[in-house]
């Protein structure tokens, strides 16, 4: 098998065990912050092993092979024979397209991602100034509004945004505690994680396991920050302000979202609040090392599945141009033949023949 | 219901207009606009009335005629176009996964009962398990 449908069958397989394992995803949130950094690594490990897929095929017909052999100080031959790819240059040319596409979207979704953090830091700029003021006491900008919410928003000035609704609306320890819950995710840099599984998921929102996976580590971070904030507040007060945001009613002229949405939110909140309860068995310590091996493994597996057939190639002793002749074509070129012939050992004449020295 | 569907940060004229229009209570006509603003900014009368007629068209204003001039006021309320501009900001922001999450997502009412009761029955629970 080659080394490009090497990694295409990592990446199907690890694509459909992604959606899988999202449906029994208990044990995540027995180490929410573990679990989270082990779906962004699944999810861009499949990201990874097309990108490598696609170049790997399109290698041994582009100026690839060449900057590679250059990089090893390898044989050029030996690093053609080795990502060679039945089916010649459409193959190749569809592995290079398959490449180019995601590095063009992750590119983009970059570009996007920058813009968005400008545009919503403008937009928090201007709600702060119609309506908000900041407050050393609680260390947080109170906006003046009736309808209860509190969020964070990370960037060069973390800030914590309440509304004065959610002040009305809360006792001072629930208020501590949601204060504490939204510095957590701020001290924990949360929004890193979030922008990550956000680029894999514009990179190739087709497969499902990186469209949801936004979806999912925020739900698990949610649960880290809730973690991190019932160290030092009661946990029952963190579930009752929970409960008494998520129940004070819609806002005055919020866009109603779709209902699949807020049922979503519902069981989400819900398993918060179950979670803050009755907490479960954290993970044990092995347990931890294992997943967190898991993660490395998740990393380093397509780059090394991709570079293995380069690294024999740069082990063996370069074809002697004498002895024996490659045949491969450049994508531009037909029709379409890639084959190699070696020597086994030494022989007499060549078997095939196209240039003389 | 008055004022617009779709919510975006007024641009630094606009806001300030806004802002003065919400502070005086009360519908008011282009040149007292004109004037309240000159502290800060001297703008001629059209600049003026050329981006309140936008703000009127986009739905912020509503006016009504007095004489030969119109009279306008807000059509939302400060805090009303508060609370919109903030959850435009924590709605675009879910979908694309952006820095900003509440700290608890909107529920409809159905929801809420039954979150009260998940509630109630997790605090006896952990209740229960404490006395073990």
């Amino acid at each position: 098998m080659t080394v490009g449908a090497a990694l295409l069958v990592y990446a199907v397989v690890l694509g459909a065990l992604g959606p899988l394992a999202y449906r029994h995803d208990g044990w995540l949130a027995r180490a929410p912050r573990l679990g989270a950094t082990l779906l962004l690594a699944a999810g861009w490990s499949v990201l990874t092993a097309l990108f490598l897929a696609g170049l790997t095929v399109a290698l041994p017909g582009t100026a690839l092979a060449s900057g590679l052999s250059h990089v090893l100080g390898a044989c050029i031959v030996r690093l053609r024979a080795a990502y060679v790819t039945p089916g010649g240059a459409a193959v190749a040319g569809a592995g290079l397209t398959l490449s180019g596409a995601i590095a063009l979207r992750v590119a983009w979704a970059c570009v996007q991602l920058v813009r968005d953090r400008r545009t919503e830091r403008r937009r928090q700029r201007t709600l702060i100034t119609l309506c908000g003021k900041h407050t050393a006491e609680l260390d947080a900008v109170i906006l003046d509004t009736p309808q209860p919410a509190a969020y964070c928003l990370a960037g060069r000035e973390n800030t914590v945004f309440l509304t004065s609704g959610t002040i009305r609306l809360l006792t001072r320890p629930q208020l501590a505690a949601v204060l504490a819950h939204e510095q957590a995710h701020l001290g924990a840099r949360h929004h890193r994680l979030l922008a990550a599984a956000a680029l894999a998921a514009h990179a190739i929102p087709e497969l499902p396991i990186l469209r949801e996976l936004p979806r999912r580590i925020r739900r698990l971070l949610e649960m880290h920050a809730d973690d991190l904030a019932a160290r030092t507040h009661d946990p029952e007060t963190l579930a009752t302000a929970l409960v008494a945001v998520a129940t004070a009613g819609p806002g005055l002229a919020s866009p109603s979202a779709p209902s699949a949405a807020l049922a979503a939110a519902g069981s989400d909140t819900t398993e918060r609040i179950r979670r803050l309860l009755l907490p479960p068995v954290t993970l044990s310590p092995r347990c931890r090392r294992t997943v967190r091996a898991g993660v490395a493994a998740l990393g380093l597996i397509p780059l090394l599945v991709a570079l293995t057939p380069a690294a024999v190639a740069a082990n063996q002793p370069p074809v002697k141009r004498s002895q024996a002749v490659t045949v491969v074509h450049p994508i531009t070129s037909t029709p379409p033949v890639a084959g190699i012939i070696l020597p086994k050992g030494p022989i007499a004449q060549p078997t095939r023949t196209l240039e003389s020295r | 219901m008055a004022g617009p569907v779709r919510v975006r940060p007024f641009g630094e004229l606009e806001a300030a207009i806004m802002e003065l229009l919400w502070d005086a209570g009360a519908s008011l006509l282009v040149r007292d606009v004109v004037s309240g603003l000159r502290p800060q900014r001297s703008l001629a009368y059209t600049t003026v009335m050329t981006v309140m007629d936008t703000l009127h068209r986009k739905r912020w204003l509503i006016r009504e005629r007095d004489g030969r001039a119109w009279r306008y006021a807000p059509a939302v309320s400060r805090q009303a176009y508060t609370a919109q501009l903030m959850n435009d900001a924590l709605a675009t922001s879910t979908d694309r996964a952006g820095a900003l999450a509440r700290f608890a997502e909107q529920i409809d009412s159905d929801d809420a009962e039954t979150l009260a009761r998940a509630l109630h029955e997790a605090l006896a629970q952990r209740r229960n398990a404490g006395r073990q």
